[in-house]
């Protein structure tokens, strides 16, 4: 077995922290300063070890460790370089709700902690035993924290909705690894590939149907559509401060492990799931856009404005291992812009609540200009306007879609795209053009959302007017 | 199939025997209006599925089997009722459901899906690789395996602390 620490380091590290905040916590209670400093700990620690590894091993130098089991390559490390501060960025945002809750606090921190950890197990899995695994680490914390509220019972169907449907999910994902097995006489990623490459299937069959599977279950996770119908009620249920953590995970560690499957492990078939894959991608367009449009519920709003971000990504998926540069730039520009949306959410409207009516944000530029003008640009970059994050990335994915041949997909991506606009553009406008109530009055920022708003904010601008950095150095986070 | 050679063979047969045992027990586990019953029908159709990793010669999983699931998951379940207070008695009206029928046509749709599609895969193909025996397992579990089944005790770690979260009152609160 060939061992390489440095394969593991940053899930060790994090869980470290983990087990030693929980030590720390039963023995002395300390209280939310001490919480802060062992997560941050953990994460600076992981992204260290995570950075380390893109170092070493981008490019052509991946491997994989521990009896094929974990990978070192550019594409597990830049994943972990977004996972891991995702989670800083998600802490921060989260801190009022962390407050909160009392001494249950510190179980809030392990559990985003143990979420990350198990992200990046997903996205640096070599083999789909250790890709489910991760899987299942990530979405029990995820299920968990859509709970935590206890006293709201829309907080309680979210997270039971959530685990219900989820654990349908991974059953169906894990019936599809089975199946693949059947058919390729194995469960490593690079094995499957090899096999698919140099031997002709007798009996295609089984493998598609696991094929297929191992798509519903991903979709599932990254709410495409029409896998989607958690999406709305989980987003719009679970407390405000950490549903901008839930939706930029799921997207992050779930796209990394569908391109980890489709462009790697069964990238010989690509004639056989592009289609399939382009179909999720379309319907999740039209379908994530147009019910965007009725919404009156902010959150609800980017749920399924999030539904309709899974399809943009999708569209660089079908271009196969080609995508994979384009798909990991919108990936990263959309979970931080995302993350940052639900952050101005929770200070809006309650790090603790649930709800978040649009009309809420009436006037709020005359009540809090500095939150209005961070919305309004988060709106800008998530439609797509130029000079933001948002436009790079979409011109991106459709540049792949393009070249793999889907003009189709790529002209409903635009409509749509220009439809989106209408339900962007109209939280600007209530911000902006209407006036607000009589009695409500300033709204104060924690530092820590405004640590995570300035942080998202310059990183949308900037790699929105200067993308050439980002978009090279992505050509080598590409898997093994 | 010629069924006289089929039943010439005792392996068949107990096989037979303890199948529809299960699927008897299994069916009760549904069906009985006692959630105390529907625990200990849980048992006789786990206790089955040892039996028969047993005739497959698969003995460690099927001790595991018997260890974990029946040993401490149904005893967990029995716990789980009692210190809940949830009603033990009969109590036909909270467990049954009005769309029974969909129900069953649903899981009786999956398992013969589940049925064909998985035999169809596997065919009568021995499978590459098979490990069977306790010390096999070990060998590949903490060689092969290690990492996932590190991993496997977060996913447990982070049940813990969820499970821990969502039932505990607040002391301090």
């Amino acid at each position: 077995m060939n061992m390489n620490l440095l394969a593991v380091a940053p899930e060790v590290i994090v869980v470290v922290a983990v087990v030693a905040l929980l030590m720390i916590d039963v023995q002395w209670r300390p209280g939310p300063v001490w919480w802060a400093i062992a997560a941050a700990m953990g994460i600076a620690g992981a992204t260290a070890a995570v950075a380390l590894q893109w170092v070493d091993y981008r490019g052509a130098d991946a491997a994989s460790f521990f009896s094929d089991m974990i990978a070192i390559d550019g594409f597990g490390a830049f994943a972990g370089m977004v996972i891991f501060p995702l989670a800083g960025l998600g802490l921060m945002a989260a801190w009022p709700l962390i407050r909160s809750q009392g001494g249950r606090g510190a179980e809030f921190v392990v559990l985003v902690l143990i979420a990350a950890t198990g992200a990046h197990l997903m996205a640096a899995a070599a083999n789909l035993i250790m890709l489910f695994v991760g899987l299942e680490v990530f979405s029990i914390s995820l299920y968990v924290l859509a709970g935590f509220t206890r006293e709201r019972v829309d907080a309680d169907e979210a997270a039971l909705k959530y685990f219900l449907l989820g654990a349908v999910a991974s059953a169906i994902f894990l019936y599809g690894i089975a199946l693949v097995y059947a058919s390729t006489g194995t469960t490593s990623i690079g094995g499957i590939a090899t096999y698919l490459r140099s031997t002709i299937l007798l009996r295609p069959g089984v493998l598609m149907a696991g094929m297929a599977m191992l798509l519903v279950g991903l979709a599932f996770k990254v709410s495409a559509a029409p896998f989607h119908m958690w999406a709305p009620d989980v987003y719009q249920g679970a407390p405000g401060g950490v549903t901008g953590f839930l939706a930029a995970g799921a997207k992050v560690a779930g796209f990394a492990a569908m391109a980890r499957v489709l462009a790697v492990a069964l990238g010989g078939r690509i004639d056989d799931w592009a289609p399939a894959v382009a179909v999720l991608a379309a319907v999740s367009i039209v379908l994530g856009t147009l019910l965007a449009l009725v919404q009156s519920d902010l959150k609800r709003m980017l749920a399924y404005s999030s539904v309709a971000h899974a399809g943009f990504i999708l569209t660089a998926l079908v271009a196969g291992a080609n995508g994979i540069p384009d798909m990991w730039f919108y990936v990263a520009t959309y979970a931080v812009q995302v993350l940052a949306a639900f952050t101005v959410a929770s200070v809006v409207s309650g790090a603790t609540q649930g709800r978040a009516p649009l009309s809420d944000y009436t006037g709020l530029a005359s009540r809090s200009p500095w939150l209005a003008g961070m919305l309004g640009l988060l709106m800008l970059a998530m439609a797509g306007i130029p000079l933001t994050a948002g436009f790079v990335g979409k011109a991106a994915v459709f540049r792949s879609a393009i070249d793999a041949d889907y003009l189709w997909l790529v002209i409903v991506g635009v409509v749509s795209a220009v439809a989106g606009l209408f339900f962007y553009l109209r939280v600007i406008v209530l911000m902006y053009m209407q006036a607000a109530d009589e009695e409500s009055g300033h709204i104060p920022v924690p530092g820590g959302a405004r640590v995570v708003l300035v942080a998202v904010g310059v990183l949308t601008v900037l790699i929105g007017v200067v993308p050439w950095p980002l978009l090279t150095w992505l050509r080598d986070a590409l898997p093994l | 199939m010629d069924w006289g050679n089929w039943f010439s063979d005792a392996n068949n047969v107990v096989f037979l025997v303890v199948a529809l045992v299960m699927v008897a027990a299994s069916v009760r586990v549904v069906t009985s209006p006692n959630v105390v019953h529907s625990a200990l029908m849980l048992v006789i159709a786990l206790a089955g599925a040892a039996g028969l990793f047993l005739m497959l010669g698969a003995e460690f999983v099927a001790w595991t089997l018997v260890l974990v699931y029946i040993g401490a998951v149904i005893v967990l379940f029995l716990f789980g009722i009692m210190i809940t207070r949830a009603p033990t008695g009969r109590d036909p009206g909270r467990l049954d459901h009005a769309r029974r029928w969909p129900a069953a046509v649903v899981a009786l749709g999956t398992f013969v899906t589940i049925a064909t599609v998985t035999t169809l895969a596997f065919e009568d193909r021995p499978v590459s690789g098979a490990v069977t025996s306790g010390g096999d397992l070990g060998e590949v579990l903490f060689n092969r395996y290690v990492i996932p089944f590190e991993a496997v005790s977060f996913v447990l770690l982070a049940a813990l602390i969820g499970g821990i979260v969502l039932a505990r009152k607040d002391p301090e609160r």
